[in-house]
């Protein structure tokens, strides 16, 4: 089948990409050409605007049709009757009150278990389970990848009403590929507590100490058995995870509210066998180009995109995934994407998955990322692009948001090199010192005992060093910028103490 | 017309960015008195010219984002006079950190982007081991001033540079120094 080529696919000469962005802002495509002429993406604010000079009611911020509504399935009858009624609805045991029927919905008061204290919840009269009644948009969280990526916590959520999916009986998880996901408009909270809904939950935790606006939060991870990422791209998981989107948003409908699209997380990396990094690359580009191509057509719009940097372990490392995952930290198309942290930083076990631990840290870092990013604040972990030697040093450049530091504590047990290492020079060479360099807080100067000679000589960072420490995996090391972490965590000190911007594992050629 | 260290060695880059310039090859006595180009006739003579060669976005910066980093205006979206390829690419879009990666010994110096500013320190960091230092004079209407170095012509510049990894490969990035004049 001939595909269309889009905006990031190799073109030939006499081909024109089917989308071109003509405008793009911060947040997005503003104005795109496809082939059937421009679209232009208008602000939520416009578009209330726009409904209400069409007599439409505006419902970014939760409006629903109130007690004597036409829609008003029980009817106007005797309120206390009407209110009994309601709390069957909402289940027999629930201490509940100023319960009411708004438009499909049992309304009520309450304070249930979760940290969100006494506040209002809903329960669709019909199906799905309770969830918070809050103000503004539906925010949205959502993943796609490999196996790895549907692991979850048996936990309880912190605030268990405001972190819900599709009422499909499937939870947070997703299908793993195995079925087709089932549509539905309803609602409910989770039985598992994924990577996607600890962020939510983490999201939740700092606004509740900032004293701020609680929103509900959609979390959905669709992830199947795909060996490439250009398979991952047409697969199972990304027919899944188009249908989730619009449960999302038909549930949001329902509830007269939007779905404001946060961030997608792409988590595949090991599970890539094509051996190639341009390969992985392309893989890579093409489940963003698709998923903002079909994201588009159904209303969300581009999404951000969010990875982490996988550093595998010691033994099973492919360079070409390695390479690939470089390279996209700094070479993504058009496509908004974030790597928001090495996975080095992260407990896991022995088969490179995360421990709850791990998972319950990636999400704090990902919540950071989420944080700083919704403030326009750059998000970018040190990415290390040149090894040039001259004499006994070794300069590395690196971009980063703020200056280098080696971390003296080494928490992750990358040894006196900090996780650097020299591959393809004779055995006879090795490093005596690594500092930041003196002109430049973003650079480094590494000094050798000997004058650089080898076949190929490379320069790896968390790409060649095992681990001292137990819990954490191979390729490590202890570099990161001046980061500091802005949010509050519900993590212990010693966790919180790991919330650095760590750098990305290279392999860089020496010249 | 691919390259690699190997294939170029003991060769040079150098790439001149003017401004203001018409095509000289073809208009060469259409003003009463003859454009003698000597050096750029010498270049071109051991090398390729491009005489079929036309300008996808007929305008400064556009262009200029052009052949800094070898993509289309339509691909980028830098279609206009009001952002600098640098403002909207990361500098590893350009060919300079290609060859910088390659093992090149990159130099920079006068405009080669469209800024009446000095290149960023952030940009020059990753992409060129020498840039001599500039200072701005007065943004545009310091043009006849702008952006002098210490030394205010390109033979000197080069001449510190030329003496300095003689056995390395390099790439000179020129632009100019006084410009619209």
């Amino acid at each position: 089948m001939t595909k269309k080529p889009t905006s990031t696919t190799a073109l030939e000469p006499t081909e024109i990409a089917a989308t071109q962005t003509i405008i793009r802002a911060d947040n997005g495509d503003v104005i795109v050409a496809d082939e059937t002429g421009l679209r232009m993406r208008l602000s939520d604010r416009v578009i209330e605007d726009i409904a209400t000079r069409l007599g439409k009611l505006g419902h970014s911020f939760g409006h629903m049709h109130r007690h004597g509504d036409p829609q008003n399935s029980l009817g106007d009858g005797d309120p206390s009757s009407q209110a009994e009624e309601l709390s069957y609805v909402i289940g027999e045991n629930i201490d509940c009150w100023a319960v009411q029927q708004r438009r499909e919905f049992a309304s009520f008061m309450a304070n249930l278990p979760g940290l969100q204290g006494v506040r209002g919840f809903l329960k669709h009269l019909k199906g799905g389970g309770i969830i918070a009644d809050t103000a503004g948009p539906i925010r949205m969280i959502l993943a796609i990848g490999g196996t790895r990526a549907a692991l979850a916590s048996l936990e309880c959520a912190h605030y268990p009403y405001h972190v819900v999916t599709s009422a499909d009986d499937i939870g947070a998880v997703g299908c793993c590929g195995e079925t087709v996901a089932e549509k539905t408009t309803f609602l409910e909270g989770l039985r598992e507590m994924t990577h996607e809904a600890l962020v939510a939950d983490s999201l939740l935790y700092h606004a509740q100490q900032e004293r701020s606006r609680l929103p509900l939060y959609f979390v959905r991870a669709e992830t199947d058995g795909s060996h490439s990422a250009s398979q991952l791209a047409n697969g199972r998981a990304f027919e899944n995870l188009i249908i989730c989107a619009k449960n999302a948003m038909s549930a949001a409908k329902n509830l007269g509210k939007h779905i404001a699209l946060d961030v997608v997380f792409v988590d595949f990396s090991l599970e890539d066998v094509s051996d190639d990094a341009v390969d992985y690359r392309n893989g890579m580009l093409a489940i963003f180009d698709e998923i903002s191509s079909k994201f588009t057509e159904i209303g969300l719009g581009a999404p951000r995109f969010f990875t982490f940097f996988e550093c595998g372990v010691l033994d099973y490392l492919p360079s070409s995934v390695l390479e690939g995952q470089w390279e996209l930290s700094w070479n993504h198309a058009q496509h908004d994407l974030v790597i928001v942290a090495p996975s080095y930083m992260l407990m896991h076990d022995t088969g490179a998955r995360l421990t709850p631990r791990g998972r319950k840290l990636r999400a704090a870092m990902s919540a950071e990322a989420i944080f700083a990013m919704q403030r326009s604040r750059g998000w970018a972990p040190p990415v290390l692009h040149l090894a040039e030697c001259e004499g006994l040093e070794l300069r590395i450049t690196a971009q980063c948001e703020g200056g280098l530091v080696l971390d003296q504590t080494d928490p992750f047990g990358a040894g006196d090199h900090w996780g650097f290492a020299l591959e393809g020079v004779d055995p006879s060479v090795s490093i005596t010192k690594v500092a930041i360099a003196k002109d430049d807080q973003k650079a480094l100067v590494l000094t050798l005992n000997a004058p650089l000679t080898g076949p190929q000589p490379v320069l790896c960072y968390a790409a060649n060093q095992a681990s001292s420490n137990e819990g954490f995996k191979e390729n490590v090391g202890a570099l990161w910028d001046d980061f500091e972490p802005a949010m509050h965590h519900d993590l212990s000190a010693e966790d919180l103490s790991l919330l650095r911007r760590w750098a990305l594992p290279a392999r860089l050629p020496i010249k | 017309m691919s390259f690699t260290v190997d294939s170029i060695k003991d060769d040079n880059i150098c790439v001149i960015w003017v401004d203001d310039m018409i095509d000289v090859f073809s208009w060469r006595d259409s003003f009463g008195v003859r454009i003698e180009t000597p050096n750029i006739d010498r270049l071109m003579a051991r090398g390729v010219r491009f005489s079929n060669a036309y300008a996808t976005v007929p305008l400064c910066a556009p262009c200029r984002a052009e052949l800094a980093t070898g993509l289309s205006p339509f691909r980028t979206g830098l279609v206009d006079l009001n952002r600098v390829w640098y403002e909207t690419l990361p500098p590893q879009k350009s060919w300079a950190y290609d060859l910088r990666r390659a093992g090149f010994y990159n130099f920079t110096t006068g405009k080669v982007d469209a800024h009446y500013t000095p290149m960023p320190p952030h940009l020059k960091r990753l992409l060129f081991h020498e840039a001599p230092r500039a200072r701005e004079k007065g943004g545009r209407s310091g043009v006849p001033f702008y952006m002098t170095t210490d030394n205010m012509g390109h033979v000197s510049d080069r001449y510190r540079y030329s003496n300095r990894h003689s056995d390395t490969e390099k790439s000179l990035s020129l632009g100019a120094k006084i410009l619209h004049q």
